[in-house]
């Protein structure tokens, strides 16, 4: 049938094609896959926490005595300036209100008081005469002295009876000095306060000096009132003299030392600070966490580097993130995450290689949230799939996804 | 019985195989017209009836805390017809023996027992005791996956507090048909369970004594619902409502009805395009038979028949194949029909299914399979009729077999006597050729469209599980958190990756159209989720501004730089203006994104997220697990890897075997319109070929001339029958598309491949089959010029 050999070359053409054809049909479709290169870099792994930066010495000052402070002359950020700037005035305290026994007893002592002045009084005049009386004598003894009716005696008894009553004069009018006082004291007891006049008293206030050079942080008292002794009035320290305050979980904190490095994120400011852990507390503390779970916490400092500037505009209990690097190796060979998955026991990845998918288990070592450090298993140049689907199984035929634009 | 019928008789005797092949076509297609309507049909009245005997609501709202006697007042409003008051919350669950995480919705019920709205079907056990605040009546699924009965118990966690409860009951609600937990994409019946408890118990439990947290309502025929919505909305604003929907936006009821459009998607593209492929193969067929006839039409004018009767005889004959096909297709296609709905009916754990064959689906089916049978069949006779009786009984004029195109091509220069026969015979009678090849490529086109939904539904799962959200589990938390619980959760065991978002239930305006989503709120940077745009690549969030999913903007009527006005829906109710920056590619529900810092900015309370996406290191799987069990601000975790096999397995289930069934037909289609169109053609060509015998060809020659004939027809069928089936898919997957599930259009290339091997089989098969026919030619009998 075939006898020509075109026809024979029609016919091979078309079988070929005709099977090549269902080869390429049936043959595994490639999957279309995005894939990382295997390179050596930096890995970082961080304990990272939410903290807050501190003034490092914060100042309180306190009421000196009690009485009623004046409404605060500072601003929150106010400048002070140690000995120099007076941060509070206080008004000694003002006196104590009377209840109605006090009052009535204050009352009663006036009038007590008001009648033994009149007693004084009545002594002074009584003494008066008495002296006029005595004075009178004296003349008359005097007098009759000299016509020698009486004895020398009687005159000299007579002048004693002048000194003996101008003494008593004395005293009596001593004691209406005595008995206006307690008049006056009586009198005071009743004095309610709000009452007085306050102005005499302005001169007798305290003020109270700044203790360092700074800003106010913090005033906790701030309109006019009455303190005790001791009643913090307001916070003073040096915004310049930051640290973070970080709380780190105690399983953390162990893995840390003073001195390593940390990054200062989410601040605010567009550039990435950098600090040093200076102090893990030795002590921790317990504290229940975002999802409600009780933990142990301990708090960690750290020191932020470079100049005063770079942060200026970071200030006291202002929130940060602090990412605290616990292990780095600067020429790790790195797979990224994305790429990882169990097969059994052991990480493994999909290798592209030819054209398809080989599954390599590998071993890993230290770990963040894009890179995990390559121990074993592959080599630097392997490319590996990211996010691997459940269509990808040893052998499956992969290519790169074609991504011209993409962000990633 | 006159001599006619004796004839009619006999040829169909004579013809059986060819006739049925025929029948058989037709059967197909009308089969898979009544199977999807009625499929369709039954799962849509089924539906209906369950909402009505089991009164599902009309109106839904949900609050914060809603004293009792508002209810009154709810009822009060015009147009509502009834109110039913319930507290619903998300619970974590406990079940002895199994390890990973298990969501529940819990549901107050009355303590009459029944609610008024949204009653349940008690399958099994009765309804909690109201005095006993320990008992639960569980759903169906959920209690299937795990092997719970009536006397089992198991724990929960209610508000925080574990809780034992008792199962006293399985049952099943007109508002929870399809279970979907929260953030799932898919329903997960083991990791997602329904909860009914006791009022009092509920009460108790969530800490709302006299109060309410959810409402159903019915409304009165003919009410307008969005004025019930508004005042509704009204009343429960000051208790931290959160909008009234629709019908339209209850979950369950949405996913049943983006479920239902697709079966009747199904119904109304792919049967249609069945029979209407049937219907021109059993035309051209049949055509194709009665012109063979010839003959013995001129014979029977010639005798005196009038036209009429002639022409009559041979529409029985036709009728007579086309009503045992539209028979066989009509008993096939309900018994598929039911199978099918009673399959549906268990995956969506109806109480009782309601079978229903619209009456009008068998007149339609039935009519264009005999019309298409008689056109054929007229136009066929009446071509003959036209002759005279003494033309028509000779045998047709040999066509003129001159230099055609063949040769002028110069191509088979040198080629043989036989190859050029065989390419003469395919070219010189171009419209029958061009018709063989356009019916044998549609046959093949409906197994092109009936495999390919499988190959567009694992596009759409690479795409939304491996290139968009890659998460292994996503952790939801009960309230905000502040942004550092994203820490506290990557000091978990076994994660690998944590990225948090905040979500936030929005109403998006944009002239007089509204649509209630959910805001996400993402990192830049974030590789778990990831924003593709409408080619598929990847791009990072916008720093302002809304990224939009295309059904979304499409919705909305917006593009990018139109402003849309966003209205949280929480307890703030705040409005902002905000420009869409992007439309990107989304095949599973409506989405909507923006930048965290952005939205977190503009909602005023500091970076605070609701949930967090996590990968998983599967070693460490159960260790997490436990630890996510004791911790008490997580109020639901979703297994996203876990849901997503489980799909995969329901997928199998539901959508694979009406893929068999459709696949199955679309091969009798195949089989049925190969072997006919050998048939035909040997019949056509037999005086050529016992020409050709008498001339010194031998058996082995003269096949090789038909059977190069079909190979060539069928060869060129194949390319076309991708074509045309490509076309078919478009047009499906088009009305596939939902608000919910919107499905790619990929053809894989197996299956254009298993389209070509059934093509080529049905070839094989046919084309041995007839074979045998051309060995055993009479040749006297075929050379003879019957008187």
């Amino acid at each position: 049938m075939l006898t020509s050999w075109r026809s024979r070359v029609y016919a091979g053409a078309g079988l070929v094609f005709g099977l090549l054809s269902f080869w390429w049909l049936f043959s595994e479709p490639v999957v279309p896959v995005d894939l990382a290169v295997i390179d050596r870099g930096e890995i970082e792994v961080t304990v990272s926490e939410e903290g807050v930066a501190q003034v490092r010495e914060v100042y309180v000052v306190s009421a000196p005595v009690s009485g009623l402070v004046q409404r605060s002359p500072l601003e929150v950020g106010d400048a002070v300036s140690a000995g120099q700037s007076t941060v509070a005035t206080i008004m000694p305290s003002a006196p104590d209100f009377l209840d109605e026994r006090a009052q009535r007893a204050a009352v009663a002592r006036v009038g007590a008081a008001e009648a033994g002045l009149q007693l004084a009084v009545a002594g002074v005049e009584r003494a008066e005469a008495e002296l006029e009386f005595a004075r009178s004598d004296l003349a008359r003894a005097e007098s009759l002295v000299e016509r020698r009716t009486v004895s020398e005696r009687s005159r000299d008894e007579a002048a004693l009876r002048v000194k003996t009553a101008i003494a008593a004069l004395h005293t009596a009018e001593a004691d209406v000095k005595v008995r206006r006082q307690e008049l006056d004291t009586a009198r005071a007891e009743l004095i309610q306060p709000g009452t007085a006049a306050d102005a005499e008293r302005e001169a007798c206030c305290v003020s109270v000096p700044s203790p360092i050079d700074g800003r106010v942080l913090a005033i906790q008292v701030e309109s006019a009132q009455v303190v005790a002794a001791g009643t913090p009035l307001l916070e003073i320290g040096n915004p310049g003299d930051l640290e973070i305050v970080v709380d780190l979980l105690s399983t953390d904190a162990v893995r840390i030392e003073t001195g390593d490095l940390a990054y200062i994120d989410r601040w605010g400011g567009a550039e990435q600070l950098t600090a040093r852990v200076s102090r893990i507390d030795p002590a921790g503390f317990e504290e229940v966490s975002a999802l409600g779970i009780e933990e142990q916490r301990v708090t960690v400092r750290l020191d932020l580097d470079g100049s005063p500037e770079r942060f200026a505009r970071l200030g006291h209990d202002f929130r940060v993130f602090a990412r605290i690097v616990e292990w780095r190796r600067d020429d790790a060979m790195r797979v990224p995450i994305s790429a990882l998955f169990r097969h059994g026991d052991d990480w493994a990845v999909f290798v592209a290689a030819d054209g398809a998918a080989e599954r390599r288990l590998i071993a890993i070592g230290q770990r963040n949230d894009d890179h995990a450090e390559l121990i074993e298993g592959l080599a630097e140049g392997d490319r590996v799939v990211l996010h691997p689907s459940d269509r990808i199984e040893d052998g499956t035929p992969v290519e790169q996804r074609s991504v011209e634009g993409a962000s990633e | 019985m006159s001599a006619l019928d004796r004839k009619l008789f006999r040829d169909l005797v004579r013809l059986w195989g060819q006739a049925l092949a025929i029948a058989l076509v037709l059967a197909a297609g009308v089969a898979t017209y009544v199977l999807a309507n009625g499929a369709y049909a039954s799962l849509y009245e089924t539906r209906q009836a369950y909402y009505e005997r089991y009164r599902f609501a009309d109106v839904f709202a949900t609050a914060r805390r809603a004293p009792r006697w508002l209810v009154e007042e709810i009822e009060h409003i015009p147009g509502v017809m009834a109110a039913s008051a319930r507290i619903t919350s998300l619970a974590r669950l406990e079940i002895d023996g199994v390890s990973h995480p298990v969501n529940g919705l819990v549901i107050s019920l009355p303590p009459q027992g029944q609610p008024v709205l949204n009653r349940l079907y008690v399958r099994e056990g009765r309804l909690p005791d109201p005095l006993r605040p320990f008992e639960v009546v569980i759903n169906e699924s959920f209690a299937l996956a795990h092997g719970l009965r009536p006397g089992a118990t198991l724990t929960a966690i209610l508000d925080g507090r574990r809780k034992r409860l008792q199962v006293v009951g399985i049952a099943l609600s007109p508002e929870i048909i399809y279970a979907l937990g929260p953030g799932d994409l898919i329903p997960d019946n083991a990791r997602f369970g329904i909860f009914a408890i006791g009022e009092t118990a509920a009460e108790a439990a969530f800490d709302l004594d006299g109060a309410f947290n959810d409402i159903a309502l019915t409304l009165m025929r003919g009410v307008e619902p969005q004025a019930v919505i508004d005042e509704l909305d009204r009343l429960l604003a000051p208790y931290g409502g959160t909008g009234g929907f629709t019908r339209k936006d209850q979950q369950s009821h949405a996913f049943l009805d983006a479920e239902l459009q697709q079966l009747k998607a199904m119904s109304t593209i792919i049967p249609p395009i069945f029979l209407a492929v049937a219907a021109f193969l059993i035309n051209m067929t049949l055509a194709r038979l009665i012109a063979l006839e010839r003959e013995q039409i001129g014979l029977l004018k010639a005798l005196g028949y009038a036209n009429a009767r002639v022409a009559m005889h041979y529409v029985k004959f036709v009728s007579a194949i086309a009503v045992v096909g539209v028979l066989i297709g009509f008993a096939a296609g309900v018994w598929l029909g039911r199978g099918l709905t009673s399959l549906q009916g268990e995956f969506y754990h109806f109480p009782f299914l309601v079978f229903r064959n619209p009456p009008e689906v068998f007149a339609a089916a039935g009519a264009i399979g005999l019309l298409a049978a008689w056109v054929g069949c007229v136009q066929a006779v009446f071509k003959v009729l036209r002759l005279s009786p003494a033309v028509a009984m000779a045998p047709p004029a040999p066509p003129r077999y001159r230099r055609g195109l063949t040769e002028r091509i110069g191509l088979f220069r040198g080629a043989s006597q036989l190859t050029l026969m065989t390419f003469r015979h395919v070219l010189n009678t171009p419209v029958r050729s061009a018709l063989t090849i356009f019916g044998v490529a549609s046959a093949g086109a409906l197994l092109v469209l009936s495999l390919s939904s499988n190959d567009s539904i694992d596009k759409m799962m690479d795409i939304s599980f491996f290139q968009s959200s890659r998460q292994d589990a996503t952790i939801i938390f009960d309230n905000i958190k502040p942004e550092r619980i994203v820490e506290d959760v990557r000091r978990l065991p076994g994660i690998l990756r944590a990225e948090a978002y905040r979500t936030v239930p929005v109403t998006l305006r944009h002239g007089h159209l509204s649509k209630r989503v959910s805001l996400q709120g993402i990192r830049v940077g974030a590789d778990l989720q990831q924003i593709l745009d409408r080619d598929l690549r990847p791009y990072t969030v916008p720093e302002f501004g809304l990224a939009m999913s295309d059904k979304l903007a499409q919705i909305l009527e917006v593009g990018v730089g139109d402003r849309v006005r966003v209205e949280t829906m929480d307890h703030r109710r705040r409005a902002y203006w905000m420009t869409v920056t992007a439309i990107q590619q989304g095949y599973l529900g409506l989405s909507v994104h923006s930048n965290l810092d952005h939205l977190t900015a503009l909602l005023g309370d500091g970076r605070a997220v609701n949930a967090v996406d996590v990968s998983i290191d599967e070693a460490e799987e159960a260790a997490l697990y436990a630890t996510l069990r004791d911790t008490p601000s997580v109020s639901a975790v979703m297994m996203l890897r876990s849901s997503l096999a489980n799909f995969r397995a329901t997928l199998a289930r539901n959508i694979l075997i009406s893929t068999v069934i459709y696949v199955s037909l679309a091969v009798i289609i195949v089989v049925g319109v190969v072997y006919n169109t050998a048939r035909v053609q040997l019949s056509e060509r037999a005086r050529e070929y016992a020409s050709l015998r008498v001339l010194g060809f031998t058996k082995a020659e003269v096949s090789s001339i038909f059977l190069g004939e079909i190979a060539i027809l069928v060869a060129a069928a194949i390319p076309l029958s991708f074509g045309l089936g490509y076309l078919f898919t478009v047009a499906l997957i088009s009305a596939f598309e939902t608000e919910l599930y919107r499905i790619p259009i990929v053809v894989g290339r197996a299956t254009y491949g298993w389209t070509a091997v059934v093509l080529i089989a049905a070839s094989v098969l046919s084309a041995v089959l007839v074979r045998r026919r051309i060995d055993a030619l009479d040749l006297v009998a075929v050379l003879k010029t019957r008187e």
